[in-house]
């Protein structure tokens, strides 16, 4: 966003809330006080000429704004190109979930397309996409999140490659780029983060939720210094990266942070060993779980 | 040469004067239905110190600037002289009338993108959607979208049916290619991000992982300079059609392991005994990592060929 396209969202919306203070327009756009102050400053000296109707006129004392004249731009422009994908894209995604998920009927939604139509300069090209929406797994957590029930579930844990029963009192249901996950407490084991997807066997049960520790509190990660060939970095978009740099020998090197040493040992195979793990105690662990998948592929022995 | 040397680049925007030319400019253009010449609108906009090329050059920068903005404007041609001016009637939104219920759905809409290079653009939107009446309390964010990729430039390209430029890594190679794409849509499907459209130089219809694009993009070309085709997304971004070489392989499977592969060898049985069972595996680039990560629970046994490719990844051969 930059200041003119500020500007020209700005006005209208201040033409619509005569009064509006300050901090309620720094907090609405996300830019300081004295940003709104120095955008009513430039605003107070526009105009077409040099009479009084025909300069921009804006009251902004007192911590209060009003716009007594805005010589005609009372209306908001049209979307542009990216607030139009934006609200398609949105509006988009909204009609692919489940309305146990988005709360809203598919019809309302298709209304608001409709009347949007007129106003965009994009009538197709952006797309949400969805394979399975795995429904009756979501009504079953809706309807255990509604009555305050626990679930129990057969769970793949693509990390540890098993499938193990859990019981889990639900806390919220939610997507992420349309990938549906299930936050709630395992009992037994502590808050979780469950991907719905990977979630089978699902039943409701007459027992009601219990989150032994109150305050949600996800999975607990640690960090781990990690080492990437430049050339591999973009194996970086694997993981939740909390600092990098260039080292001095064509190497990056991270810090990430991970839940489960086997989660880390399957991103070092799979990225065909690639990624050297620098924490000395991890990188043994690591490197017995490598040690364990050569001893499945001996051939490499003889043939080199 | 750099990559990107010789793409149009959009002019940046950051000079407090430029940004109060523009506004000058828009109120002036909106103000009259009659419109102004390029001399009436350098005697009447400061900033533009004179009528000669430079103020030539800032007004095409300008306009350029506002059609990005999605603010074109009209240049009739009167007594062998352009007049230029804005209609408000066909630059700014309609009279749009909407239900609570159809409020809190765009506002939905707007707080998807809260979470992604995109929040800013979106404040904005919301500021547009609300200065028209939209007012809905929602707070929760519903979508939800998460991309760490800026897509101003994509969307850009795509509302302007204009060439997209981008280096391209393909899954497995460090190496990236120059892609020039007519690009027709951008697609979200399980929680990744595509763009689709023909590939220029390939002369083909390519599907593009965003998180696989390396550096910026960058548009070219003239306005509408093709059509989007008609594609069926479902097939284009399915993994398995998306390789042309398929294996049938052999899995031995661990006792309580290899779910994903189970799944695909379609064994619903209990899965507490070791299996040997026979796939396909249609999606390379995704699945030899898998079987290298699964190892030693999972060890793939025929054909040589991708025992041979699994071998690599977990010796570190490639």
């Amino acid at each position: 966003m930059n200041r003119f396209e500020r500007l020209l969202a700005m006005v209208p919306w201040l033409v619509s809330r005569q009064g509006v203070s300050h901090d309620e327009v720094a907090s609405h756009f996300e830019i300081t006080k004295e940003q709104v102050i120095q955008d009513m400053m430039l605003l107070s000296v526009t105009g077409i000429g040099q009479y009084a109707n025909e300069q921009f006129d804006v009251d902004y004392s007192d911590n209060k704004i009003f716009i007594h004249d805005q010589l005609g731009l009372d209306r908001p422009f049209n979307f542009d190109s990216t607030e139009a994908a934006c609200l398609l894209l949105g509006l988009d995604a909204l009609s692919k979930l489940p309305q146990q998920l988005s709360g809203f009927r598919s019809l309302d939604i298709d209304k608001v397309r409709e009347k949007i139509s007129t106003a965009v300069p994009l009538s197709s090209g952006v797309n949400v996409v969805v394979e399975d929406s795995n429904l009756e797994i979501i009504e079953s957590i809706s309807a255990a999140l509604e009555l305050g029930k626990q679930l129990t579930f057969d769970y793949w844990n693509p990390a540890r490659d098993d499938v193990r029963k859990r019981q889990v009192s639900p806390y919220r249901l939610y997507t992420v780029n349309q990938v549906s996950k299930l936050d709630g407490y395992e009992h037994g084991t502590g808050w979780r983060t469950f991907q719905v997807s990977n979630i089978d066997s699902i039943e409701v049960v007459d027992v009601s939720v219990n989150f032994e520790s109150t305050e949600f509190n996800p999975m607990q990660t640690f960090e781990v210094d990690i080492s990437i060939p430049l050339k591999q970095q973009y194996l970086l978009e694997n993981f939740n990266v909390v600092k990098s740099k260039v080292s001095d020998n064509n190497h990056l090197k991270a810090t990430i942070r991970i839940a489960e040493i086997k989660w880390l040992a399957r991103q070092v195979l799979a990225s065909g060993c690639g990624i050297e793990v620098l924490s000395p105690e991890v990188a043994v662990e690591v490197a017995k779980h490598v040690q364990a998948a050569r001893s499945a592929y001996p051939k490499i022995l003889s043939a080199n | 040469m750099s990559e990107t040397e010789g793409y149009e680049e959009f002019p940046p925007l950051s000079n407090d004067a430029v940004t109060e030319r523009l506004v000058n400019l828009v109120m002036l253009l909106t103000s009259s239905r009659f419109g102004f010449t390029k001399a009436e609108i350098a005697q009447k906009v400061p900033g533009y110190s004179d009528s000669g090329p430079a103020m030539e050059r800032m007004f095409e920068r300008d306009k350029r600037i506002l059609a990005v903005n999605n603010i074109v404007l009209s240049e009739p041609v009167e007594e062998d002289e352009y007049r230029y001016k804005i209609s408000l009637k066909s630059a700014t939104l309609p009279e749009l009338n909407f239900t609570s219920e159809e409020q809190d759905i765009l506002r939905a809409a707007t707080l998807a993108w809260q979470n992604t290079n995109q929040k800013s653009d979106a404040l904005l939107l919301q500021a547009k959607l609300e200065a028209i009446g939209m007012q809905s309390n929602l707070t929760k964010n519903i979508a939800n979208f998460e991309i760490p990729i800026d897509l101003e430039t994509v969307f850009s390209a795509l509302t302007e049916k204009r060439i997209l430029n981008f280096n391209y890594r393909r899954p497995g190679q460090a190496d990236t290619t120059k892609r020039k794409l007519e690009i027709w849509g951008v697609a979200v499907r399980n929680g990744a991000w595509f763009i689709y459209g023909k590939d220029r130089i390939r002369d083909d219809v390519r599907v593009f992982n965003l998180y696989r694009v390396v550096g910026s993009f960058s548009v070219t070309g003239e306005m509408n300079s093709y059509e989007p085709q008609d594609v069926d997304l479902k097939v284009l971004l399915d993994p398995a059609t998306r390789d042309e070489i398929s294996y049938e392989v052999t899995l031995m499977l661990e006792a309580g392991k290899g779910e994903y592969w189970r799944d695909m060898a379609g064994l619903n049985e209990d899965d507490s005994e070791s299996k040997t069972v026979q796939v396909t595996l249609k999606n390379l680039a995704d699945d030899i990592p898998r079987l290298a990560a699964d190892a030693p629970a999972v060890v793939v046994t025929a054909p040589q060929e991708v025992v041979d490719m699994v071998t690599n990844l977990v010796w570190g051969l490639k």
